[in-house]
């Protein structure tokens, strides 16, 4: 599927896909285990991803990402239907997670705190040693930047969310997301550019 | 640059942890809003039992008994005693309950001739009721 394409059916199928998804969502909240693993595993690369590339270490994010989905699971009653996607919410309560995650732990991202992360993109690109250093290079400068950059610059560009959608889940204006993803580039470009040349 | 980051999809989580995650998650019991208002509530007077035991609490630490009953000598004015006055004190006591027992068995004596009095009267009056009534029922059954 082309860029094109992919642009004009995606609201299509997303359309199609958050039905089904409001029936899993009612089951889920009435105390199905099945519909809510359904969305478990329809969610978890997506949050895993999305902290993944917020905290350095894989441990760390195994346990967060637990944590997300117990918390869901517990508080689905919680959940209310907005018009916006369950995903939302469950960014939400990542974001959330990731937040109480730095401020317990105390800790601060360095660049070389985030070595450990190299085996697995290395596992994904086994063909290309370029791409897997760029995309651990990338991953660095990510952690580098504010939350809320990193935040729009995931949610847009890995995981496909509309503008509308992430201004749902950070409690923003699209016009306010859109802004952030533009500086958000501007810095992850200018951070690219200046570790290439020192490297 | 935009593509680079869209290469960051491909990043997936273990399938073991998948697994793992997913069993423990969906085996933990799923709370609903009853029973989140009743754990608040709990909270809550769980809160308020520790707040009233700690002000019962200082509230006799503070000699607070001593203040609501008088009769009842604070630790602080205990410590502040004299001995030899008390001593004292409790000779002069020993006379002071003497004339106050005379002067009570003086006023209560005539107190309890009246009583008395009172008790003979209503005794009679009742032996006069019980002879009237025995009268009555002798004349209804005869």
């Amino acid at each position: 599927m082309t860029r094109d394409s992919y642009e004009i059916y995606y609201p299509v199928i997303r359309s199609i896909m958050l039905e089904g998804e409001k029936t899993h969502i009612k089951q889920a909240k009435r105390g199905s285990k099945e519909a809510f693993g359904l969305l478990y595993d329809y969610y978890l690369p997506k949050i895993y991803r999305f902290v993944f590339l917020k905290v350095s270490n894989q441990a760390e994010t195994e346990d967060l990402v637990h944590e997300v989905f117990l918390s869901a699971w517990q508080n689905m009653y919680n959940y209310r239907d907005e018009g916006y996607p369950f995903s939302s919410w469950l960014y939400q309560i990542a974001k959330n997670a990731v937040i109480d995650f730095y401020r317990t732990s105390k800790k601060h991202l360095q660049i070389e705190n985030v070595d450990e992360e190299l085996v697995k993109i290395n596992a994904l690109y086994p063909e290309n040693l370029d791409t897997q250093l760029e995309l651990e290079k990338l991953k660095k400068i990510i952690q580098l930047l504010k939350p809320d950059y990193q935040d729009v610059l995931i949610m847009k560009f890995v995981e496909d969310l509309s503008h509308q959608e992430i201004a749902a889940t950070l409690n923003k204006s699209e016009g306010a997301v859109r802004l952030i993803q533009h500086r958000a580039l501007k810095e992850l470009k200018s951070l690219y550019g200046t570790t290439t040349h020192e490297a | 640059m935009e593509q680079l980051l869209t290469k960051l999809k491909t990043i997936e989580p273990k399938q073991e942890f998948k697994a793992r995650s997913r069993m423990l998650v969906l085996s933990a019991p799923q709370t609903s809003l009853g029973s989140k208002i009743f754990r608040q509530f709990l909270g809550t007077v769980q809160f308020s039992a520790a707040f009233g035991l700690a002000a019962i609490f200082l509230f006799i630490m503070l000699n607070g008994s001593s203040m609501l009953n008088p009769g009842i000598p604070s630790a602080g004015a205990l410590s502040s005693l004299d001995p030899e006055q008390l001593t004292e004190e409790a000779n002069n006591l020993d006379i002071q309950i003497r004339l106050s027992q005379a002067e009570y068995y003086d006023s209560s004596a005539v107190k309890i001739e009246v009583a008395l009095k009172e008790t003979s009267d209503e005794l009679r009056n009742s032996k006069n009721r019980e002879e009237k009534l025995n009268q009555l029922l002798n004349e209804l059954t005869l």
